[in-house]
């Protein structure tokens, strides 16, 4: 990376990793699963428009029909068509995923980073409580928490998105810990940069120094984790839906749907299979292009993060920095 | 060492006083408890007879002083008497605990003697066609969901080609037995192997970078003892420790695992347990599973410091 100005450096970075990115066919592979999932999710009314067929039309004289063209995968116990409704069941599933992850990053991304540049006492606790949290068996929690009736705490009434939104923060409550180690060994690593100690003895605001300088350095394997998190809270809500503690009715999400397909089992197999295929496909789609990026970030090492070395730059607004921009720019303009 | 142990027995067992405190709060917040329940079948119950009820049972008394109260019959042994069965939960959990223990047990060492030989055949050769396929193998076994494979297993065998039942635990001999437990111990151990082959795969592959290996092939060492003698010692502890704390990933698994082939294990008496509303059995339960994994996580803990000679006094 021999580039003049640290911006077009961070820059360069970008597009490297971009590169390397698109040169990897699992991140071809996991993005185009997750594509085609999110384009099924966003064509779901299109596609039932087109078949004419109703997600929520209970037509109990064709229930359990077999593929026809009308119903390509068939039918399900009720008479609805199982195509669309799993195509509306992505718009459960996938946000679900997504917005779980996500919650879980920033948690993650607060404690482990609060928890690298306080060090001490502070460290010691939070990485403590980090390590107890991810050592617990998780489905056991999740299942107790999921049977939890809100209205005995004052919070009754929920409507269907609030349930939905209820196992997004459930989920996130244990999914935290990952990002929290993740980002507390990059902040660790950054915070004995040059640049950091020269922003500090400078008496740059502590706040200042996290946004600027530390968040962008220890965003790529923040990332990373993200990433793989969205397979992870994808099984997660599955495995609740599944066991009918997750996602409630009338909203439907992948996890629900092979719920009732089980008990239909014997008669109609297919019934589970495709519903199990789309989970499959989201989360392998997660994990491929989560390793993919992994791999692109730091193209040294395999699936561990490394976060040390040359690749960490100063943030945008870096005084020394700046200043120095600044002559460089007199200077060519001069030349 | 013995301070450092005495220390972490310590944290585990606040670990496992907080997951107690938390499962009794959350097990108090969940609906249908006993006055619900009495609510529900006598519509001439007033509130001032609710409000009577709950001073009986002592429900008016403030949480912590409720959980003090739990707390202290459960240190004596008693955790009380199971609702759905009808005796006490100690009881209930012994036998199930076993059979949940065969189960992760057995898929444990299947996916642990499937690891790492795959795992170390795919770090030596990165990039080659059998990294290619393990890997891939390894992620398919990591994302498919739990449930769903075993769904798959059951059509496959049972209802397809009718070699093996569908679910149960089968009774009598133990060829019946074992017809009985390959489906789930095959769902579980396909799960564990995909995360494990890539624990291992990772921890050769970065020891195989150190200088000492290329200063043994130099030498001539057969790949064979190269790995045995110089490079399993070193990666083993990290591969461990992760593997440890994966215990409560298995356990998970097990819930699922027992749900879907009605395997008589602990996952499914918990599962059974909170949609049954018998709350003394779920707390039990859980805390139960919460000690297996603090323990799994301990004893790999004591077995990382006696494998690594680095970590040890100091620590």
């Amino acid at each position: 990376m021999s580039v003049s100005t640290p911006v077009s450096a961070r820059a360069s970075r970008a597009r490297g990793t971009a590169a390397r990115l698109a040169a990897r066919p699992q991140a071809w592979i996991g993005g185009g699963l997750l594509l085609l999932l999110a384009a099924g999710a966003l064509a779901a009314d299109g596609v039932s428009a087109l078949l004419g067929t109703d997600p929520q039309a209970v037509d109990l004289l064709n229930r359990l029909q077999p593929p026809s063209p009308t119903h390509p995968l068939g039918t399900d116990e009720l008479g609805r068509d199982v195509l669309t409704l799993m195509l509306f069941a992505g718009r459960v599933s996938l946000p679900v995923g997504l917005g779980g992850a996500l919650l879980a990053a920033l948690l993650g991304t607060a404690v482990g980073v609060l928890a690298g540049w306080k060090g001490g006492r502070i460290d010691a606790v939070l990485m403590r409580t980090t390590d107890a949290v991810l050592a617990l068996p998780l489905l056991p929690l999740l299942i107790l928490l999921a049977a939890v009736d809100l209205s005995k705490i004052g919070l009754g009434g929920l409507g269907p998105v609030e349930s939905a939104l209820r196992i997004v923060v459930i989920v996130a409550l244990f999914g935290w810990p990952g990002t929290a180690r993740i980002a507390r060994a990059a902040t660790l690593s950054v915070e004995r940069q040059p640049f950091v100690l020269a922003a500090r003895a400078l008496g740059v605001p502590d706040r200042r120094i996290l946004l600027r300088h530390v968040l962008p350095n220890i965003a790529g394997p923040v990332i990373v984790a993200t990433t793989l998190a969205v397979g992870h809270v994808i099984l997660a809500e599955s495995v609740l839906s599944f066991l009918g503690l997750g996602i409630q009715p009338p909203l439907a999400s992948w996890g629900t749907m092979l719920s009732r397909a089980q008990e239909l089992m014997f008669d109609r197999p297919d019934l589970a299979l495709w519903p199990g295929l789309c989970i499959f496909a989201a989360v392998l789609g997660a994990n491929l292009f989560g390793d993919a990026l992994a791999d692109a970030l730091d193209p040294r090492s395999g699936t561990d993060l490394q976060t040390e070395g040359p690749g960490m730059r100063p943030g945008p607004a870096f005084p020394l920095v700046r200043r120095k921009r600044r002559q460089r720019r007199a200077k060519t303009s001069t030349a | 060492m013995s301070r450092r142990l005495l220390a972490r027995l310590l944290q585990s067992l606040i670990v496992l006083l907080l997951v107690a405190f938390a499962g009794y709060a959350l097990i108090g917040l969940m609906p249908g408890d006993p006055l619900d329940l009495m609510i529900g079948a006598d519509p001439r119950l007033t509130s001032a007879d609710v409000a009577r009820l709950k001073a009986l049972y002592g429900l008016d008394r403030p949480l912590l002083e409720r959980f003090a109260h739990w707390l202290l019959a459960a240190l004596s042994g008693d955790l009380g008497h199971s609702r759905l069965f009808a005796r006490p939960v100690v009881e209930v959990l012994g036998p199930r605990l076993l059979n949940t223990l065969l189960l992760m047990g057995t898929s444990f060492v299947l996916a642990l003697l499937l690891a790492f030989p795959l795992g170390i055949a795919a770090a030596l050769r990165p990039g080659s066609p059998r990294d290619l396929a393990t890997n891939t193998l390894a992620l398919a076994f990591l994302s498919v969901p739990s449930f769903w494979l075993a769904l798959v297993l059951i059509v496959l065998f049972a209802v397809v080609l009718g070699w093996l039942p569908p679910g149960g635990t089968g009774s009598g001999d133990l060829a019946e037995r074992l017809r009985h437990m390959v489906l789930p111990v095959l769902t579980l151990t396909l799960g564990t192997f995909g995360v494990f082959v890539r624990f291992v795969r990772g921890a050769v592959s970065e020891v195989l970078r150190e200088p000492f290996v290329a200063a043994a092939r130099a030498k001539g060492l057969s790949t064979r003892r190269l790995v045995l003698h110089h490079v399993l010692p070193v990666a083993l502890p990290p591969v461990l420790s992760v593997i440890a704390l994966h215990f409560g990933a298995l356990l998970s698994g097990a819930v699922v695992v027992e749900t879907v082939f009605a395997w008589p294990g602990m996952g499914r008496l918990l599962y059974d347990a909170v949609l049954g509303n018998d709350f003394n059995l779920a707390l039990a339960a859980l805390l139960l599973g919460t000690a297996l994994t603090l323990l799994a996580n301990l004893l790999a803990d004591l077995l990382h410091v006696r494998l690594d000679p680095r970590l040890g006094e100091g620590l």
